[in-house]
């Protein structure tokens, strides 16, 4: 299989490699694999970080160190070493499935009528089809541990709000187009709110602050009222 | 400690950011004037990077609880040490007691207060940069509040300096140079001289996330959306009114909306002292002004650590004394 990529120029101390210009497991598998090889161990001095999407790895680098044109080298004689490699990603860590409970509806759901009624179907069936894929990870941004899906029954897209709120609360799982998401931290946001996880996804008193990382699988599982607040509390004690 | 008596406006404590963290959207965070940020720290005795505050239009009142030297750098807010007029760009001993007061901007935006060993506070991810829409960083991940106490070294001292003026910035409304951006091409016509042809306001609705800004609006060939990827400071980007947003430290790590070009590092610590209501003119350059913008600034930031490293020189006075000259050099000496 062939691939093609670009070296973008994003600034005067970043560049974005580009594999692709669609939402892709395998465009998105190379990003992935670029960003293995900067992550971690730097293979050179001078990087500061990088920022793997849906299909672009951007790599921020320091000027003083490190310039633009022997990063570029860097990548291009990277990746021409390992062209097989890339042609071949595949990006799934196995059996990663990170399962994520949900209460659907009344007040964690205030906007599952508004789904429900564009979509044309019953909340019920919102909430089966919603929690009945398992959704990849492609990329984490935005707000901290927030997992960018993909996977969205087309059924169940619906617009955003066209008025955002001012306050979502950590937890909310929402719509907004043909993605879904939960969000890691209170925010303000204009997702359609169709449920709420008492799990957090971001803690950053936790051990591992981020709960999901790309290439894992997340499958929400219905829960009720009392399930949710068992759940609660007990992701409060784990605090403590 | 370092008691806050009144917070200004809005005081966080930052660093010079975080980093390693934005594959997980944790946002860079830091001071959002880097050379007054540095200019502070390397005035108080401090690593570059330490732990300081960044006031924003109005700076509030303090109250040191143990002796210490301080240093203000950035927008100069008419500081007062117990009443008595303290210069900006420079650094002062300060005694356990003493208050300092902090009035609105006079020009510029934020201000830097550091104090020597920077504020003892633990690191979250790397640094101790507050993101507050993260709740992260500083105190409790938010902006000070009036009763805070700061943990901070106790410092004997240090020497006390005052920033040359060719090393302080000059106060000029701000040209930014910027270099094309991978979506240039999404927008119609000659949008580079669309954007250079007039100053853009900044928008009152703007923060550490980024700048808003009104002027001739830039029009998209079709749509304003991509696929979400990476945004950084310095970042302008336009949604679909045509009218651009610069993303400044605090922004999301990702957003999807077509990025027309990127302010030069060297540029943002004046874009970062400037406030809502004022305006600011863009110049397109290539990728080799962009790289002497960057030797100028590495430049300057070689002067400050040469100061900083240097002792106050000495006076020299000339005193004649029956048609004698005497040269007498006159030096500050410190307990």
């Amino acid at each position: 299989m062939s691939f093609a990529f670009k070296i973008l120029t994003t600034g005067d101390r970043a560049v974005a490699v580009e594999f692709g210009a669609a939402i892709d497991e395998k465009i998105n598998a190379r990003v992935h694999l670029l960003a293995r090889f900067f992550a971690g161990e730097r293979p050179c001095p001078g990087i500061v970080d990088i920022v793997p999407t849906y299909r672009s790895l951007s790599l921020i680098f320091d000027p003083f160190v490190l310039s633009k044109k022997e990063l570029c080298g860097l990548i291009e004689t990277y990746i021409a070493a390992n062209r097989d490699m890339f042609a071949e990603a595949s990006f799934t860590r196995v059996s990663h499935t990170v399962k994520i409970p949900v209460c659907y509806g009344g007040e964690f759901g205030p906007d599952l009528a508004a789904v429900a009624l564009h979509s044309g179907l019953s909340e019920d069936e919102v909430v089966n089809i919603h929690s009945a894929v398992k959704y990849k990870v492609y990329m984490l941004g935005f707000l901290p541990g927030f997992p960018y899906l993909g996977g969205l029954d087309e059924r169940i897209a619906c617009p955003r709000l066209k008025t955002p709120r001012t306050n979502v609360p950590a937890g909310s799982v929402g719509i907004a187009a043909s993605q879904t998401g939960v969000y890691p931290v209170d925010s303000p946001g204009g997702w359609q709110l169709i449920g709420r996880t008492p799990q957090r996804i971001f803690d950053k008193n936790r051990g591992k602050p981020f709960m999901v990382q790309p290439g894992d699988m997340i499958e929400f599982v219905p829960v009720g009222k009392e399930e949710y607040n068992r759940l609660l509390a007990e992701t409060a004690v784990k605090k403590c | 400690m370092l008691k806050v008596l009144n917070p200004g406006f809005f005081a966080t404590i930052q660093d010079l950011g975080r980093t390693g963290f934005l594959a997980f959207g944790v946002p860079q965070a830091g001071a959002l004037d880097d050379y007054a940020c540095r200019a502070a720290n390397l005035l108080a005795g401090n690593d570059e990077n330490a732990p300081l505050l960044e006031l924003t239009m109005f700076g509030g009142e303090y109250e040191f609880c143990a002796d210490t030297l301080i240093a203000l750098a950035g927008a100069d807010m008419a500081a007062e040490l117990d009443g008595a007029p303290l210069g900006n760009w420079s650094s002062r001993r300060v005694k356990k007691g003493q208050k300092l007061a902090l009035s609105f901007a006079g020009s510029g935006c934020r201000a830097y207060l550091a104090v020597a060993g920077g504020f003892k506070i633990a690191k979250t991810m790397g640094s101790c940069s507050t993101h507050t829409r993260s709740g992260i960083g500083g105190m409790e991940g938010r902006p000070l509040r009036k009763g805070d106490l700061l943990p901070m070294a106790e410092s004997a001292g240090g020497q006390e300096k005052n920033l040359p003026g060719e090393l302080k910035p000059t106060a000029v409304p701000p040209l930014l140079r910027v270099l094309p951006g991978p979506q240039a091409d999404a927008f119609s016509g000659d949008v580079f001289a669309v954007l250079e042809s007039e100053e853009y306001l900044i928008e009152a609705d703007s923060d550490r996330m980024g700048y808003r800004l009104r002027g001739p609006s830039l029009k998209h060939k079709a749509g304003a959306d991509i696929i979400s990827d990476a945004l950084i400071s310095g970042g302008v980007q336009a949604p679909g009114s045509g009218q651009p947003i610069i993303m400044l430290n605090d922004c999301q790590t990702t957003g999807g909306y077509t990025k027309l070009c990127f302010v030069v590092s060297p540029d943002l610590p004046l874009l970062a002292q400037c406030r809502p209501g004022d305006r600011i003119k863009f110049r397109a350059v290539t990728e080799e002004e962009s790289l002497l913008a960057l030797e100028e600034y590495k430049g300057r930031l070689a002067r400050l650590r040469e100061f900083a490293k240097e002792k106050t020189p000495a006076r020299l006075w000339r005193l004649t004394v029956s048609s004698k000259r005497y040269d007498i050099e006159i030096e500050e000496v410190y307990k």
